[in-house]
Parts: structure tokens; sequence; C-alpha cells
């Protein structure tokens, strides 16, 4: 049992915690609700509900375009991501094969070194490849980079499955392919929706990348567009915020649609189910 | 017709020799129960004839083909788990189906098969649920039907009973016995409870840190132990086993404990002597027991129709007397009791093995 001091406390660290996350979220929800232009001075409550601020910035930086290239980009990273990162993490996690030890150290560099290191030799790459400026320089990079976590999560999921499970289906003469898409995919829901998530996540949020690869207008990402509220006078705060809040919003529509699978598929790893 | 042999089996993991030279057979038909402690090799040597382990030296053979090399798809078994092993996505029908589907068996055989396993084994209003759904007893059982669906040549059991509660584990201990008798199938049974291996198996074999120590069926390896392992691991409460010495006369010694040895081969000077329960009795003068011998009692153990009670008869040497119901002694008392000398074991100090 829990005692009521106890409670008591917990419950004061998490609202303390959850006003820390969610103020500056709100500061520029009310930041958005100002008229364009208007200057603003930390948090300020907003006069009125309006939008016109919201359609002013979606129109200013052409948002729709910017929105359809992300979900492009983000929608291909993650399919890759998922249809690659399944088998791998079912051979990395199942069987035993020569030098699977050093490739998964390889999949997993990918994680360790910082992507910023890279980009500037992607940079000449892709130029030389004539793939500036096109979907493939934020699909093929994006990709690399969340198979590093995609193929560690995925095998950690794996690892996880009972193992028993494995041999029986091996007894019951099941082919590998049979036995991951059959047996143990079924079980792995909330482990690949938790990985759709943060990999959508991540890709739709991606700036630097894009802001090296692209220079053409048609190809420009989310992110991208809200350097249009810039200028040399200044940032127009509220058009930003609202800009903001719309670039952000697809991500929360995903992560509504899948938390509770989010949820347990981060669980699945710390409590036996 | 498939017997199941292993011949000089050997499997080693890095330095550790797990199963050393194991050579064994079932007949066909046969119910083999492999029993041991933790550790002993049992599974080890399961997961050999199952192919789920390589092995590192030896043969196995299944019906007469040596299977070293198969894939356990191809070793025509079907393996009960600890833990079943259920797909837990699938209905029962589809668990129960599942390897005949990937043998490519026609459809309408499938579902007679599935069917007829069902009835067997009195799953058949259960077809539709998810494993989840099912009591633990119901999944054991779905657990078997997935195994005997595929009528394969040869079962092999991995401690399926350890995860049922006592009561339903006696009932599913008889009801897996006469199925496997109806079926006819050879059946080599993995556990650790002497109980289960006593009451299910044609034959035990009987295994410590690797290596086979007797094999036998329940009742010579009761009355016969090969040795002191086996004296000590099937029975229970288990026999009392202490050293002896014999300097020729007839008589062993310990202490003041004498016993008339009535054997006629000579033996060595020091022998261990192995005295069960029931040849352990309350001291009475005309009951043909050598005796009294004085102890006290440190363990009382109650179970209804009789009693169990170790007597400390001196420091290192605790009988375990066969006591009548209401006649239990107190924890503390004093005891006298009587051996029936006759039946006891004698092993070698040395060796272990028994002497006869």
């Amino acid at each position: 049992m829990i005692s009521r001091t106890e409670r008591t406390a917990t419950y004061a660290i998490a609202i303390a915690f959850a006003f820390l996350t969610l103020a500056p979220l709100v500061g520029i929800l009310f930041a958005a609700f100002h008229p364009p232009g208007a200057l603003l001075n930390g948090v300020s409550v907003p006069h009125s509900l309006s939008f016109s601020t919201f359609s002013n910035a979606w129109h200013r930086g052409s948002f729709g375009r910017l929105m359809l290239s992300s979900l492009i980009v983000a929608s291909s990273v993650v399919a890759a991501t998922v249809v690659l990162s399944i088998p791998a993490g079912f051979a990395f996690g199942t069987m035993r094969f020569p030098f699977s030890s050093a490739l998964f150290f390889l999949f997993l560099s990918g994680l360790v070194i910082p992507f910023e290191a890279l980009i500037v030799p992607l940079y000449y790459h892709f130029r030389d490849l004539g793939l500036t400026d096109t979907y493939w320089a934020l699909i093929l990079p994006q990709t690399g980079l969340s198979l590093s976590f995609g193929v560690f999560w995925m095998r950690a999921f794996f690892r996880a499955t009972p193992r028993s499970l494995l041999e029986a289906a091996r007894i019951d003469g099941a082919s590998s392919w049979t036995t991951m898409t059959r047996v143990l995919l079924p079980m792995g829901r909330p482990a690949i929706l938790t990985m759709v998530l943060l990999v959508f996540m991540w890709t739709w949020n991606e700036f630097l990348l894009a802001l090296v690869m692209i220079s053409d207008d048609a190809h420009r990402t989310a992110p991208l567009g809200l350097s249009v509220f810039k200028s040399r006078y200044g940032i127009d705060v509220p058009s930003v915020s609202a800009a903001a809040t719309l670039v952000a919003l697809p991500v929360l529509v995903v992560y509504v649609f899948l938390q509770r699978h989010f949820i347990r598929g981060v669980l699945s790893g710390a409590v036996k189910g | 017709m498939a017997p199941v042999s292993l011949d000089q089996v050997v499997k080693r993991f890095g330095d550790v020799v797990a199963v050393s030279d194991l050579t064994l057979t079932a007949a066909d038909g046969e119910f083999l129960v492999l029993v041991g402690p933790s550790g002993s090799g049992k599974t080890t040597a399961l997961r050999m004839v199952c192919g789920l382990e390589a092995v590192s030296g030896g043969e196995i053979r299944i019906a007469g083909e040596l299977v070293n090399q198969l894939p356990p798809r191809q070793r025509d078994i079907a393996m009960v788990f600890q833990d079943y092993a259920l797909y837990p996505q699938m209905t029962v029908r589809d668990n129960l189906s599942f390897g005949l589907r990937n043998r490519k068996v026609p459809k309408p055989q499938r579902e007679q098969a599935v069917a007829e396993a069902a009835r067997l084994l009195g799953i058949d209003n259960l077809l539709h649920r998810k494993p989840r759904e099912l009591s633990g007893g119901q999944r054991q059982r779905v657990a078997l039907g997935r195994a005997l669906v595929r009528r394969p040549a040869v079962f092999l059991m991995d401690e399926p009973l350890s995860n049922l509660d006592a009561k339903l584990r006696v009932d599913m201990r008889a009801e897996i016995r006469s199925l496997q008798q109806r079926l006819a199938t050879t059946t080599i049974y993995v556990t650790h409870d002497q109980v289960e291996a006593m009451t299910m198996g044609d034959r035990i074999a009987i295994m410590n840190e690797g290596v086979l120590e007797q094999v036998a069926d329940p009742a010579t390896v009761y009355a016969q132990p090969a040795n002191v392992f086996v004296a000590s691991f099937i029975g229970t409460p288990a026999m009392a086993l202490a050293a002896y010495s014999y300097s020729g006369n007839g008589v062993l010694r310990r202490g003041e404990i004498e016993l008339p040895h009535a054997t006629a081969r000579s033996l060595p000077p020091d022998v261990v002597v192995g005295l069960r329960p029931e040849h352990v009795r309350p001291w009475r003068p005309d009951a043909g027991l050598v005796g009294p011998i004085r102890g006290t009692v440190e363990l009382v153990e109650h179970l209804g129709r009789e009693s169990f009670a170790g007597v400390r008869v001196d420091p290192e040497y605790v009988l375990t007397a066969l006591v009548e119901a209401g006649h239990g002694p107190d924890l503390g008392e004093s005891l006298e009791v009587g051996v029936d000398a006759a039946a006891a074991h004698l092993f070698d100090v040395a060796t272990g093995g028994a002497i006869r």
C-alpha cells in the first residue's frame, strides 16, 4: 500500500513536471491566437479565440504543399523502416549466423554517431549522385538512420518472445518466414506501432537534413516552412506560433491514435505480459 | 514401429559436458521417463532427440533411421513444452492445425484430424477460443492435442505437468498415460518428479550430472537401486543411507548398531547401508526386527494413512521409520525402532554401486 503522504507527493511531483512540460506549449498556443505581427512579451493571454492567424500562416507559408512533402517523406521512411527492420530484427533476435554481433554493432553505430557529423559528407555524396532537391535525399538517409533504431527495437522484441514458441513452430514444420509472420508478429503489434510512431515523429520533425539537402520549394518539408516568418526586422511571433502548432498537429494526431499501443510497447520490455 | 535409440550420445556446451555417453533405447510404443534433478541433462537429452539441440557425439536413431543431421520437422516427432508454447494469437483450432497446414495436408483431412484430436482430449467445445481464454488444464490439453493431431511416431514431453496444481497434475498423469496406451506411440517423458516417473513410466531412466544411473521398470528401480544416487533419489521419504563397517563375522556394525548380514558374498570392510522407511518400524520384540535401536524423534510427517518419523540414532544418522497413523510419536521424544535387516540395501563406499 502507498501511504497518503506518498501519494500526495507523487501527485505533486507529477503535476509539477506536467506543468513544466505543458507551459511552453500553452504559451505557443496563446501566442498563436494573437493577430499576425502583434508584439508579444512572454506569455500573453489572447483576448479572443480567433483562428485567423492560423489560416493566415497556412497560406503565407503554403503549408498545404509543405505538409504533402513531409507526408510523402515521412510515410516512405516509416514504410521502408518497418519492412526492413522486422526481418532484420527477427534474424538478429532469433538466429545464430556468422558475424551476427559484429553486424549488429554496425547497426547500433547509427544510434551512437551524431547525425550532424555525417551531414556534410552526405550532402556531397548526394550532390554527386544528383539527388539533392529530390525526396530521395530525405528518404534514404532517414531510412538508414531509422533502421539503426528499428533493427535494435525489433531485435529486442523478438528476443523477448518465448523461445519455446519458436521451437514449437520449428517442430510444427514452419519455415522462418511463417514463424515470423504467423507466430511472432501477431504478438508484436505494440512494438511495431511504437516504432511507427517514433520514426514518424523523428522524420516529420527533421529539420537540419531538409535544410541542407533541399533548396527547391517544391520539395521543402513543413519544418522548413517556419522560416518564412523570420524577416530581417524580427520574427512574427503569433504567425510562427500558429505555424508551429499546425506542423506539430499531425504527430499529435498519430500519437493520439496509437498511444494505447505506444504505452504497451514501451512497457513490454519492462514487465512480462 | 518407431523405437528411439541413443548410442553413446554426448552433448557439450563449451567445456561443460551436459550429457555424457548416453546409451538408451525406448522401445516401440514404450513410455520411457527420463528423471533426475535439475542439471542432470535429461532435458538436454530430450532436446537432442527432438532436434532442437545438436549432438556433440554419438548417434540418435528414430525408427532405425539416423537423425543426427535432420531438422525437427523431418523427425516425425511432436513435443509438449513445459510452458505449453501455444501460439497466443491463434485459436485452439489454428493451434492444432498449424503443423498440418505447414505440411500441406489438405483441408478436409486437416479438419478431420483436428476434430478427432479435440474429441480425444475433450476440448471440442474450446476450438474457437484463444489460449489466454483457457484455464491451465485446458491449455495443457491443447498442448497435448497439438502434439497428437499429427499422429507422430514419437511424443516428447518436457515436464508437461509442472505448471499445473497438484490435484490436476494427478488427474493429467493418469490421462496422459491412458492416452499414450491407447495410441501406443513411443513416448519419452522428462520430469524431475519421481512420483510422476514411478506412476507413469513403463521404464524409468534416472540421470544425474549427465550420466545415466539406471534404467529399469519402476518396481525394479525401487527394489533394486543400482547405486547410492538412485537409492536416495527414488522413494519418499528417502532411503536412510549411512556407512557401516564389516569385519567378516556376518555382522555390519555402526557404533552400537549391529545388523546381521545374510548374503553369502563377502563384503568389503566399509559398506553403505540403505534402509527404506517401511523397513524401519517402532520396536516390538516379536516382530522379527533387529533392535532395539534408540534415538530421538526430530521430524514427524503425518500423511493421514500413515506417518513417518525421523529418528536420530547417532549424530550423523537419521533413520526414517514408518509409523501407523494415530501412533505417531511426538517431536523430541525418545523412540526405539527395529530394522528389517534382510531388506537392507548394501552399496560399495568407493563406487556407490549396489552390492548384491
